[in-house]
């Protein structure tokens, strides 16, 4: 069968789909990932999600020393009250905005290339953003408060104050969450179905059986499933737009020179964009190598998330010009200042530039066609990209507050061994559910796949 | 035991089993009465932790918490209300007024005594923190023998033997060292004794007495001298290296009030003259920063700068003594302790030569009980010891094997003694080294007397009875007076009653208990005669560079090392916490090639001790200054072990600077905790200051003109009125000379919490009014600035718009609210204040383990736990207390009714709380001065809490002011 | 896909046929194909047969022929739907468990009398006896604290009576050994919240009004939670609690019918605020 498969070859960047696929192979392939035998699992796997899980036994540990002792063991201090945690948080919020946007927007704009990786980042979608919402749990002084942030009816007679950012996200995180689940298990249920016809034996029929709901591929079934789907594309439109809109909320709304910026959301929401494409590359080409999956996810996909990325580098770019230039424009002492000690005068001036070569500089090599082929090239990129949408939010949270409005008040910011611990930790567990999920459920939409192959032949029909 | 993780749980404080063992033994089962009954009272809601988390979580179900009454209750206690007693507390023999506020018996806070004229009610850091030391869980807690736990009976009897083998030799190799004393009582006992055994010596130690002070006035007049100043009168003042606005120095708190207060009034009315500082220093003091014109120069060339002030010719000398003479009468010359005799002479002569004597300088007797040469009488001792002369040594109270100069080699003098019994506060390095160690009483146990820097007595009235048995220096001498039986309280009242023999004693007793102050003890003025000046000493070897002694700005002469409010208070110039450093000027530093947090091992006469280098702006060039205090091997766990002993390098023929010192790097690398890291203001005005001619001629020159400033009422809204109350503070830089008392106080008044080096190293100090410290001008020559900086209770609270949970909101009276059992620790408040007044308990700060700490807490105030947010709240506490007072007389709150901690203690009189809505208060009248500016008002955020600008005089005549 | 949409939801049109093809027999069973009824679009169904077919008609290796068996009995239709509403119920019970167990005696402890060194009876001494709350909680009137009677206050009276009876032994030890009595709390709030009893007394709020009819208790309990949103209750609208000053120990006191404008009456005269800022009570 291997050999089978390294037969089977990339199709180039034209096609989404390679030759010689009908119903049957399509369904084969994909599910063929699941129902194979556990040993014959890519040892590749194995390795990754034993390096995962050891990374998530190094978060739990951190997570309990730092429920033990406090924030403390944080690197945080007065000025610099926020850290690691609130980086991380925005940064995966970032990651998790490619699976919405592929499903929802590139669904409602017909691009027919979207069909093989939509499942795939829409669970990374979810994974991402329940890291993301870890973080702003574990940053409490208290967390075992955390739900006296919900309104709820209690003996105190208290609310919370709705003028808070804080407040506007646990509402839009929470919300995009739950609109990105229902998104990604509506979008599994047909596949349910063919798993549970697929599987052999009972057990995995009757889980499969009864997440595929009943589902038996009537008319009807299609009929409200397309509705449904649509619908749901509809109402997550706007949510990819507004989560990191209201996340950027969260700086926008502070006075701290640095944060208190009109442009913030437009531009978070492109970086997240950015960082979810990135982060869509890192795990597909990796994982579409070891499977062999070069006929489903083509050059092609790869090519378009590259120019994606491309495309929203750029806005990107713009947006640190126009901070840049608004600072001077707007003859603020302390907005001057702080871009000074931003990009110069500051402790992490570097950090600075790094993050400025690693979002703009580097990826500027996806003009050429032959890097958007190069797929290694493309990974790397991606990586380059991750990290640098990680150092912007760094730079941001960080060096605005070292040095605001007091000189006397100024102070660094060092992040200790548990501050990256957590970061590591929450990288493990995502990992490893990604894997996890690539190992337990249809990674590619196999009847979007089937539709595909339809097309195809339709096309070769009618022309 | 590491200092740094003082006030956590002991598990963290000590591992080691028989510590804990030794503290659960301790604290329960040889735990006296008194100290039983406080932790009896559990009413005084000194339960922890266990209850604020129950509260905090809402529905938990509250644990059982009992009630426990008197059994007899003392009719002027009314449960829940605090009393305050007046007494005395003494430094360096010294006495100053207090009020103690106790709750159920239990002192929680000092406050100065306002009838008490060394302190007009005003405190220093020191003073405030020494409630913290009564409930120290260090205190020396049992009699030792050897070492080893025992009994007072067992060493009545082993002394009392001692004593009759030396009343055979009429005491001959008795000997007594005490610090200086004044308290009559005491001296009467000490007169009597060597009555009694007239072969036997008394001695005195004090390592940072008045040396220079009494040798100066022995070199001027021929015969001890003490001198009093009148800075209210002073128009121009010369201070020789005198640090007169320290407030731990003799009267230095009146000095303060005096002195500011005249430059209060002068910005207020331009018919009064702006005063003006002249000082000659080596190291940076807060009196140097007052300073118009500060000359930096090395402590022994202060001599030459006085001569040739005397002479009056050159620059600036000549200007300085025109503008001295333009002031005959109301001009002061004052000479630090840290000079030698020759200069007090100078400026004794100098104050004569200017008519000063009689108006800005007067003179009385000493108030010393037996003024002398402490030194020479200490090396006497040391003599006499080595010679196997001393059979018994009492030493009660200090420190001598820890801060005797170091040439007189003072433990290997003290092992020739045969029986060595030691009173002291703390089993301390010298008890180490005696047969028998006796804790003694703190003050707030003891009762004695003492008289204050101007003659005035007081009494020393007790109000707790000794918590670890604590006997008083009284109850020791009894003991070599045979009167085993007379207790402390019978001794001074007996002293007394000799006193004013009269019917009326008893009203006399009372009235001076209560008062504070026994009426008509003041010294008369005394006018001396003409003071002749020594001649000049011999040229001093001036090579190599000089190091300069100084007591530490916080901890002192290091009695009172083992606090964690002091070990936490920033020293004024560099705003270090926790240790000592080596202070050297940046030219210095350049020199040699060393910087700050090299290790150096600094020469002296052939002694060495290595510190780490502070590179202080200010600083003499050649001169390195070393801080008294640390280095205690046997202080207690917090102070244990940090920083360098600098008496161990401290010579008994030069006390205050020694010449000719070799530094040389060690290491680098040593990383230091301060509370503030930039020196400057960055283009920035936090701090504003103009002179007296700028000023009048452009009085709003403190609010920057037109552009970038709203009007003060820019917003889309209405703004908020405040019908009721509308509390304000005002803060007047022109009298702040940042000497740190606020801090103390504050953080006394409103349990704040000791987090130790590491965290101060991280920026997470906790103190909510923290002292700005600015330098200005020329890095060699700076001008120092200090601003309290406490929350600003903003209208326009950016904290407040941010909270999630509202757990920082705004009251119907404009203060900024914050709630901490609401506060889930997001820490966005603090991100959003443009001051960083915000404190955050990243760890678990507050000490819940520790019972004996329990005491000193203020039961009207939340212990807070971990994870929540805290800032200064005006002292909420007291607002609210004094508003149910009024509201239940049916009346309206007073202006002055209500006064902040940081208020209260400020010998300055710089801060002013009140409300704004009484066009008549205090607070209100100072911000309607032109003077009057806000902390980043372009915010928009309306501070409540505003600035006097500062205001300086130099003389138009010296360049570079 | 792209021209998918249109074709699909073509079909819509003719809903009835739909729903006869609706078979409720087929439930969640297997894979058994329903074929759409023929009058709907045929592209359709044509698509969708094609779909299935293709993998029923060609097994694939890794496909156990398990297509056609039934993998869930019938009923589990029914149980699904169930489960659904089920579900709904349970999390409305678990919230109003919760709710209850708050308010519950077990948390307030409200009507709960805690077991005291002496079984102490306001009834008997307020009641029988007529003694004046404040002969015993001296402070009162002038402090945060009510204050408790010390030992010394109860020997007065029971030096004389009762002075051997056995469940007075406690009280005379305590006389003896000068060891106090250890009470329970009754009334107990969280150490951040500070309660002043002299300005509520001094501003007409009775004694019963919070802590019910003591004189009626032989042995002492609370009557309210004193939980936040009891005491906003009447820091929001204290005329409706207020009574004249002269009755605040009258243990027996009714609000009159006119509470609402006597109430206001007080408040005018009393010239009592309705105090909510927070740091009211916490600080």
């Amino acid at each position: 069968m291997e050999d089978e498969r390294t037969a089977v070859l990339d199709p180039g960047p034209t096609k989404v789909i390679g030759p010689g696929h009908d119903f049957e192979s399509v369904t084969t392939e994909i599910s063929g990932v699941v129902f194979r035998p556990f040993l014959k699992t890519p040892p590749q796997l194995f390795i990754g999600f034993a390096c995962a899980f050891v990374l998530v036994n190094v978060f739990l540990v951190a997570v309990v020393w730092l429920f033990a002792k406090g924030v403390g063991v944080w690197g945080i201090r007065i000025p610099i009250a926020w850290g690691f945690a609130i980086i991380n948080f925005v940064w995966w919020i970032g990651i998790g905005h490619a699976g919405t946007l592929i499903s929802a927007i590139l669904l409602l704009l017909k691009q027919d290339w979207r069909t093989s990786i939509n499942r795939f980042s829409e669970a990374m979608t979810l994974f991402a953003v329940a890291c993301a919402g870890m973080f702003p749990i574990l940053h409490l002084g208290r967390p075992w408060l955390a739900y006296w942030l919900l309104p709820y009816p209690n003996t105190m007679w208290l609310w919370p104050q709705p003028r808070s950012p804080l407040i506007w996200d646990v509402f839009a995180v929470s919300t995009y969450a739950s609109v990105s689940f229902l998104f990604w298990f509506t979008g599994l249920i047909p596949d349910f179905a063919t798993m549970r016809d697929g599987a052999g034996k009972r057990w995995s029929q009757r889980i499969f059986g009864i997440l595929a709901m009943g589902w038996r591929g009537s008319a009807k079934h299609w009929a409200r499933y397309q509705k449904a789907y649509l619908l749901l594309a509809g109402l997550s439109t706007p949510l990819v737009v507004s989560v990191h809109s209201v996340v950027s909320f969260d700086f926008s709304i502070a006075i701290l020179p640095g944060w208190h910026t009109t442009i913030f959301p437009p531009y978070f929401v492109a970086g997240a964009i950015y960082s979810g494409f990135a982060m869509v590359l890192t795990l597909a080409i990796p994982v579409r190598r070891w499977y062999h999956l070069e006929d489903l996810i083509t050059m092609r996909h790869i090519e378009c998330m590259a120019k994606v990325m491309l495309g929203t580098g750029l806005i990107v770019a713009y947006g640190y010009g126009m901070e840049a230039f608004m600072s001077w424009y707007s003859g603020n002492q302390f907005e001057r200042f702080m871009y000074w000690n931003r990009a110069w005068g500051g402790h992490y001036w570097w950090v600075y530039w790094l993050l400025i070569s690693c979002n703009i500089l580097i990826p500027q090599a996806l003009w050429s066609r032959r890097v958007r082929m190069n797929v290694l090239a493309v990974f790397l990129l991606s990586l380059v990209v991750n990290t640098g949408m990680w150092l912007e939010r760094f730079v941001i949270v960080v060096t605005s507050l070292e040095r605001d409005f007091m000189p006397s008040a100024w102070g660094r910011y060092y992040p200790t061994v548990w501050d990256i611990a957590t970061f590591a930790g929450t990288i493990g567990v995502f990992l490893s559910l990604m894997f996890l999920f690539i190992r337990g459920l249809p990674a590619i939409s196999m009847f979007e796949m089937r539709e595909v192959v339809h097309e195809e032949a339709s096309h070769a029909h009618g022309d | 035991m590491n200092p740094r993780n003082y006030w956590r749980s002991f598990e963290e404080l000590d591992q080691s089993e028989e510590f804990r063992q030794f503290a659960a033994d301790e604290f329960v089962h040889r735990i006296p009465a008194e100290a039983d009954a406080a932790s009896r009272r559990k009413f005084l809601r000194l339960m922890g932790a266990s209850m604020a988390l129950a509260g905090a979580t809402a529905c938990t179900k509250q644990p059982k918490e009992t009630i426990v009454p008197y059994v007899r209750q003392p009719e002027e206690i009314v449960p829940g209300n605090p009393l305050f007693y007046a007494t005395t507390v003494t430094e360096a023999g010294l006495g100053t007024g207090l009020l103690v506020e106790s709750h159920e018996g239990r002192p929680t806070k000092i406050e100065g005594n306002p009838d008490h004229p060394a302190s007009l009610g005003a405190t220093s850091p020191q003073m405030q923190a020494s409630v913290l030391n009564l409930y120290d869980p260090d205190r020396s807690q049992t009699v030792l023998h050897d070492g080893i736990f025992d009994t007072w009976e067992r060493f009545t009897a082993a002394f009392s033997g001692a004593r009759d083998l030396a009343g055979l030799k009429k005491g001959e190799g008795l000997r007594i060292l005490t610090g200086t004393v004044t308290s009559p009582t005491l001296a009467a006992q000490l007169a009597e004794f060597l009555e009694m055994f007239p072969q036997a010596k008394w001695h005195q130690w004090d390592p940072c007495g008045r040396h220079s002070d009494y040798a100066g006035s022995v070199a001027a007049f021929g015969a001890p001298w003490n001198t009093i100043y009148h800075f209210e009168r002073a128009a121009r003042i010369a201070s020789f290296d005198a640090d007169f606005l320290d407030p731990a120095s003799p009267g230095g708190l009146r000095s303060t009030r005096d002195y500011t207060g005249r430059r209060r009034d002068a910005a207020q009315d331009p018919s009064s003259e702006f005063p003006r500082l002249y000082i000659a220093e080596s190291t940076p003091s807060i009196t140097g920063g007052m300073a118009e014109h500060r000359f930096r120069m090395r402590s022994r060339e202060v001599e030459s700068f006085a001569d040739k002030l005397m002479s009056g010719n050159g620059d600036p000398y000549a200007s300085i003594m025109k503008d001295l003479n333009a002031h005959r009468g109301e001009s002061i010359v004052i000479a630090g302790e840290y000079q030698i005799p020759r200069v007090h002479a100078l400026a004794h002569a100098m104050n004569q030569a200017l008519g000063n004597t009689g108006k800005t300088v007067v003179y009385t007797d000493r108030v010393e009980a037996n003024p002398m040469d402490q030194t020479a009488s200490l090396a006497a001792l040391a003599a006499d010891m080595r010679a196997g002369a001393v059979e018994t040594l009492l030493i009660l109270g200090g420190n001598p094997v820890y801060d005797a100069p170091a040439d007189l080699d003072f433990v290997g003098a003290l092992q020739q003694v045969k029986l060595r019994a030691h009173l002291g506060l703390y089993a301390n390095e010298t008890a180490e080294w005696c047969h028998w160690h006796l804790p003694e009483a703190h003050y707030l146990e003891s009762w004695s007397d003492a008289r204050a820097w101007d003659g005035t007595a007081s009494i020393v009235q007790p109000l707790i009875a000794p918590i670890y048995n604590g006997k008083t220096s009284h109850e020791l001498l009894n003991l070599l007076l045979n009167r085993t039986d007379l207790s402390a309280h019978d001794t001074v009242r007996g002293f007394w009653q000799t006193q004013n023999k009269g019917a009326d004693f008893e009203d006399f007793w009372q009235i001076s208990l209560h008062d504070g102050v026994v009426a008509g003890t003041t010294f008369p003025d005394k006018t001396p005669p003409a003071a002749n000046v020594p001649p000049a000493s011999a040229a001093q070897q001036t090579a190599g560079i000089e190091i300069v002694f100084r007591p530490d700005p916080a901890v002192g002469s290091g009695a009172d090392s083992n606090n964690g409010w002091l070990q936490e208070l920033p020293k004024p110039p560099n705003k270090m916490t926790w240790e000592n450093a080596v202070w050297i000027s940046q030219a210095t530093a350049q020199r040699l090639a060393i910087d700050t947090g090299d290790v150096v091992e600094l020469a002296l006469n052939g002694r060495k001790l290595q510190g780490a280098v502070w590179v202080q702006a200010g600083q003499a060039d050649e001169s390195a200054a070393i801080h008294f205090g640390y280095g205690r091997k046997r202080a207690g766990r917090v102070a244990n072990g940090i920083g360098f002993n600098a008496y161990s390098v401290r010579d008994s023929k030069a006390l205050w600077h020694g010449a000719g010192a070799e530094v040389k790097r060690i290491s680098r690398g040593y990383s230091f905790a301060t509370t503030q890291y930039t020196q400057n203001m960055e283009e920035r005005d936090p701090f504003r200051v103009a002179t007296i001619e700028e000023f009048r001629a452009r009085p709003g020159f403190a609010q920057p003109e037109g552009e970038g400033v709203p009007p003060p009422n820019l917003t889309m809204f209405p703004m908020w009125q405040y019908p009721k109350h509308k509390w304000g503070m005002s803060i007047d830089l022109t009298a702040c000379t940042g000497c740190n008392a606020c801090m103390v106080a504050c953080q006394a008044e409103n349990n704040i919490a000791v987090v130790g080096k590491e965290e101060v190293a991280k920026g997470r100090h906790m103190n909510w009014i923290r002292v700005d410290r600015y330098f200005s001008g020329p890095a060699s020559e700076p001008e120092m600035y200090f601003q309290p900086v406490p929350c600003m209770h903003c209208e326009d609270a950016l904290c407040e718009l941010v909270c999630p949970v509202a757990a920082t909101v705004h009251s119907g009276e404009g203060l900024n609210e914050m709630v901490y059992n609401r506060c889930v620790g997001t820490r966005y408040c603090s991100n959003n204040c443009p001051y960083k007044v915000r404190r955050f308990n990243f760890l678990l700060y507050s000490d819940w383990n520790t019972q004996s700490l329990w005491g000193v807490r203020n039961p009207d105030v939340t212990v807070r736990s971990r994870g929540v947010m805290e800032k200064c709240s005006y002292c909420i506490q007291r607002i609210n207390a004094a508003k149910i007072k009024a509201e239940e007389q049916n009346r309206p709150v007073r202006d002055g009714e209500i006064v902040t901690a940081c208020q209260q203690a400020c010998p300055a009189e710089a801060i002013v709380f009140g409300d704004l809505n009484d066009p008549n208060s205090k607070v209100a009248r100072r911000k309607r001065q032109q003077r009057d500016y806000g902390l980043l008002e372009e915010l928009n955020t309306h501070p409540r809490t505003t600035y006097l600008a500062r205001l300086r005089n130099p003389n138009p005549e010296i360049g570079g002011a | 896909m792209p021209e998918f949409f249109p074709r699909f939801f073509s079909c819509l049109g003719v809903p009835r046929s739909l729903h006869s093809s609706y078979d409720p027999a087929g439930g969640l069973a297997g894979s058994s194909m329903k074929v759409p009824d023929p009058r709907v679009c045929i592209a359709v169904h044509d698509l969708f047969f094609r779909l299935t077919e293709t993998i029923e008609r060609q097994p694939h290796p890794h496909f156990e022929s398990a297509s056609r068996m039934q993998i869930f009995h019938r009923s589990a239709n029914s149980l699904a739907r169930v489960s659904i509403v089920a579900a709904t119920f349970a999390l409305t019970g678990v919230l109003w468990a919760a709710y209850r167990i708050d308010q519950g005696a077990f948390i307030t402890d409200v009507g709960v009398a805690k077991d005291q060194p002496v079984p102490f009876s306001h009834k008997h001494h307020v009641s029988d006896d007529g003694i004046d709350c404040r002969y015993c909680h001296t402070s009162v009137e002038t402090s945060a604290f009510a204050g408790l009677p010390p030992t010394e206050t109860c020997m007065t009276c029971h030096s004389q009576i009762w002075s051997n009876a056995a469940i007075l032994e406690p009280v005379r030890d305590s006389y003896r050994t000068g060891e106090s009595l250890a009470w329970t709390r009754i009334h107990d709030l969280p150490d951040f919240v500070y309660f002043n009893h002299s300005i509520h007394v001094n501003k007409g709020i009775g004694c019963s009004t919070c802590h019910g009819r003591v004189d009626q208790m032989p042995l002492t309990y609370k009557v309210n939670t004193l939980y936040m949103q009891w005491c906003i209750e009447c820091h929001r609208n204290p005329e409706s609690y207020v009574r004249p000053r002269d009755q605040v120990f009258n243990m027996a006191y009714q609000a009159p019918s006119d509470q609402a404008q006597l109430g206001r009456h007080l408040v005018a005269e009393y010239n009592i605020q309705s105090l909510t800022d927070c740091v009211t009570c916490h600080r």
